[in-house]
Order: structure tokens, then sequence, then C-alpha cells
């Protein structure tokens, strides 16, 4: 069999035979189909976006609420803080004669040394 | 685009369904064979014939006039097929009613030819839902390559393989085990 009788054999294959009346009324199913799915479909998609974007947004601020409450940076950050604060208020103490401030590295308790 | 198409899709672009109505018209025969070539079923294809109007409308903004819209239509079509989901059963239904339609008492050909052409039906329904398509566009509709390409959204070489191995496993199956796959 070769390409062409092929194609004929494929061609011959009868296509349902359907009445003037079908092809007639067809058209205005779809139309009908049409105007039935259009409430249906129409705000569908509307909501269904609307939900989303409230979804990510109460997503995006619980993160943003965790990473600001929970932060490992932001506690030692504010340790950091507290214990400048209490080191300024010591030092604020000793007038003068205070010469020399020294950090212990094991840890943020500090020394105070005076010259005298 | 076909004479008269574009306006009908510049109105139907503006919700005009009387003028999307005007263009089911005039291309329902040619969806209509589409989808029973591909499904070998007389209702499935009416259904699908359905939707694929249905799909096009609400899509139909997004056609931009770079292709015939027959064209673009038959896309949608095909998508509609290649996705319809074909079990066993449903598979077995279509040949059946395939067998149905092409009875033959309800044709006039001889019993040689309507039996040749109900195998040839069986033999296309039975090739890969991808190489029928391609076989459908370019031997039934007769679409290039390259465009029967660009509704399956592949290459023009993918194209032409798919409808070289069709052709052979056709060849087999309609010479060699009469027309039995």
């Amino acid at each position: 069999m070769n390409d062409h009788e092929l194609e004929s054999r494929l061609k011959s294959v009868r296509l349902p035979e359907r009445t003037e009346d079908y092809w007639d009324d067809f058209p205005a199913r779809v139309r009908v189909q049409l105007r039935r799915e259009e409430p249906v479909l129409a705000p569908r998609p509307a909501a269904w976006r609307r939900f989303k974007l409230a979804g990510g947004l109460a997503l995006a601020l619980g993160v943003m609420w965790l990473d600001e409450r929970y932060h490992p940076l932001h506690s030692a950050s504010d340790m950091i803080t507290r214990q400048a604060q209490t080191l300024r208020t010591e030092a604020a103490r000793l007038q003068k004669g205070l010469s020399l401030v020294a950090f212990n590295p094991d840890g943020m308790a500090y020394l105070l040394g005076e010259a005298n | 685009m076909a004479d008269g198409d574009a306006d009908l899709v510049c109105q139907s672009q503006n919700g005009d369904t009387s003028a999307f109505e005007e263009l089911v018209r005039r291309h329902q025969k040619m969806i209509h064979a589409l989808t029973f070539r591909m499904t070998g079923s007389p209702a499935d294809a009416e259904d699908l014939a359905q939707e694929a109007f249905i799909r096009a409308f609400a899509q139909i903004r997004s056609f931009q006039g770079g292709a015939k819209f027959s064209t673009w239509l038959c896309s949608i079509a095909v998508h509609g097929c290649l996705n319809w989901r074909r079990d066993e059963m449903r598979r077995n239904n279509a040949h059946a009613s395939c067998a149905e339609e092409l009875r033959p008492e309800t044709v006039r050909e001889t019993d040689g030819e309507v039996e040749m052409a109900r195998q040839a039906q069986v033999a296309l329904l039975k090739l890969p839902a991808k190489q029928r398509a391609a076989v459908v566009l370019t031997i039934h509709e007769g679409l290039t390559h390259a465009e029967a390409a660009k509704i399956l959204r592949c290459s023009e070489t993918t194209v032409s393989w798919r409808v070289f191995a069709a052709k052979r496993k056709l060849k087999n199956w309609l010479s060699k085990n009469g027309g039995r796959p």
C-alpha cells in the first residue's frame, strides 16, 4: 500500500450524517450554553484571585511576625544592646579615673580597672 | 482570516454572542469532522465540538489574528480531543459507535467499501493520540507540517516523524491484518 492509497482509504471514512435541523440548531445551542456558563464562570476567577491575594498577604504578615519575634540574630542583637546599656551606666557611675575597659571574650561580662 | 471572519471575530471580542454564533455556523462542520476523526464517537464528537466553541469564545480576546481563525479554532478542538479521557471502555464504545454509524444498512456503498472505511477508522483510533492528531491535521484537514506543528505546539520535525510513524503502522495494519490492528 503506498501513501496515496492509504490517504484515500483514510479519507473514505464516513462522517456521521446529521440533519439540516441539527446544523441549524447547533450554533444556537452553543449560544445558550455560553449564556448559561457566563454567570458561573465570570465571578469565579475574580473570587479565586481575591482569595489567593488575601491568603498570600496573611502568609507574608505571619512570616514577618515570626521573623521579628524569633529571629536568633534579633535576640543576640537585643542582648548586646542591653549589655552596652549596662556598660554605659556603670561607666557613668565611675567618674574620673576610669582608664581601662576590657571585655571578657568568653562572655559579655566586662572588667573595669581603675588606674589608681 | 477568511473573508468576513475578521469582522465577526472583532465583534465577538467585544462580547457579541450573535457574531460568534455566525462563526460557529461557518466552522461547525469542520470542527465536528475533526472531533469525530479524533474520537470515533458521534456523541463525544458533538460534545467536544460544543466544548471547543465555548472555549474559543472564552479565549477569543487572546486571538490576535496572526493565524487564520479556523486554524486557531482547530487548535482548540484538537487540544480538547487530546485531553479527552480515553479509557478502554470508552474507546470500545467509540469503536462500537463507529461500526454502528457505518453499518451497511445505513449507507449506500457496497459492503466491501463500508468494511474498508470501518477498518480505516478503527486503525486510526488505535493510533496514539498525538500521532492521530498529526494524521487528522495533515491528511484530513490538509494542513502543512509547519501549520500542524504550530497547532500541536511541537517542532515540524516532530510532526513529520509522527505522520511517518502513523502511516507505517496504518499501512501495516490495513494491508496485512485485514484492517484489524
